[in-house]
């Protein structure tokens, strides 16, 4: 005989039920790509090159020495004081001019030994003319040559000068030793001109114009 | 009663007074106009005359004074110029007369402002003749100054 009763208990188990199934969603898909494109060309620029390099040059080496600057007088004497235009007639009736006589000693007192005396070989003398109205500035030469060396002498000029100039034009004298050296002598020399005009009925109450000018004679060391 | 009638020549004799008043002032008029333009003209001419008188004067400067001394001074014979360049450009007719030439330094010769030409001239009348004008009186004058370039 078989006696029993039946009772409850609770049993565990896995049940699969995974499977594979179909569906359907929406996915980003990536398509981009990187990408460069180009060509080459020349371009200039500007680029410091450093070519410093070390080298041996032969250079000629003259045989220096100390010397005295030069020195002396230079003696300028103009006429007349008051310079005019060629346009206008002296009292000779003549075209007004500028004489100018140049006279110079060089010191050669203070040479040092085996030093050559200096001697004026050169002489250069211009003048620049501040031409009014801003019509720029005329060059004139008025002596400009060599001249037999000497340490002491003089030379005559007559300049005529075609346009009147302002106290802004500059005589300059240069004298070239033989060595090179030089002396520069400069002054104001103002050249004047005029013309006549009419007036109306009213006439004027200016007082008539002066003259520039006025240095006929230096003295000048150097 | 009168009978009423026009008549042209009935006129005649009033239209020859009016003519006869009227071409004489016609006359005048004209000779007027003409004698007074011709005293303009000779006006015009002679002052050209004296206006460069008058600057070829002022130009007249004492020239070594100018470059020794740098002063602006009248020279000795400006007043030769003055009558020198008046005659050189006026041309002499018979019917016009200088009847008086002079000049004038304003301020001083050592400082010359200015020169003033002055001119008295008659000019004969053609026509103001027969209202007992003979001469018209013209007047004028002239100034000038040197000036320094600058």
């Amino acid at each position: 005989m078989n006696s029993g009763y039946w009772r409850s208990y609770t049993a565990y188990r896995t049940v699969d039920t995974s499977h594979w199934e179909t569906r359907t969603r929406q996915v980003w898909v990536d398509t981009s790509y990187m990408t460069s494109s180009g060509y080459w060309r020349y371009y200039t620029e500007r680029e410091w090159v450093d070519t410093n390099h070390y080298e041996y040059r032969m250079v000629w080496v003259e045989d220096g020495f100390y010397t005295a600057p030069l020195h002396g007088e230079v003696i300028i004497d103009k006429s007349p004081k008051f310079i005019f235009t060629k346009w206008h007639k002296d009292k000779n009736n003549e075209e007004c001019c500028m004489e100018m006589n140049l006279s110079w000693k060089v010191d050669n007192s203070e040479l040092l030994e085996s030093e050559e005396e200096k001697e004026i070989v050169r002489i250069y003398i211009y003048q620049d003319i501040y031409r009014f109205d801003n019509k720029g500035i005329e060059k004139v030469i008025i002596f400009n040559e060599d001249i037999s060396p000497s340490a002491e002498g003089s030379i005559n000029t007559i300049t005529w000068f075609d346009y009147s100039g302002s106290e802004d034009s500059i005589l300059h004298v240069y004298l070239y030793a033989q060595n090179g050296e030089s002396a520069h002598i400069y002054f104001s020399n103002p050249i004047n001109g005029f013309r006549s005009i009419n007036l109306n009925s009213q006439g004027s109450s200016s007082d008539a114009n002066i003259w520039l000018g006025g240095n006929s004679y230096g003295k000048i060391e150097f | 009663m009168g009978k009423l009638s026009f008549n042209p020549n009935s006129n005649k004799g009033s239209i020859l007074v009016i003519v006869v008043i009227l071409v004489p002032i016609f006359i005048l008029i004209v000779g007027f106009v003409i004698d007074i333009g011709r005293a303009f003209l000779y006006k015009e001419e002679i002052n050209k005359a004296c206006m460069i008188a008058a600057e070829e004067a002022s130009k007249c400067i004492d020239i070594e004074a100018a470059q020794e001394l740098g002063v602006n001074r009248l020279a000795d014979n400006y007043s030769d110029i003055v009558y020198e360049y008046f005659y050189k450009n006026y041309k002499n007719v018979a019917d016009c007369t200088i009847n008086d030439l002079n000049y004038n330094v304003i301020e001083s010769i050592d400082n010359p402002r200015y020169i003033e030409v002055y001119c008295k001239a008659d000019i004969r009348c053609l026509f103001l003749k027969i209202v007992s004008i003979d001469n018209i009186t013209i007047h004028t004058k002239a100034n000038g100054r040197l000036r320094r370039i600058k």
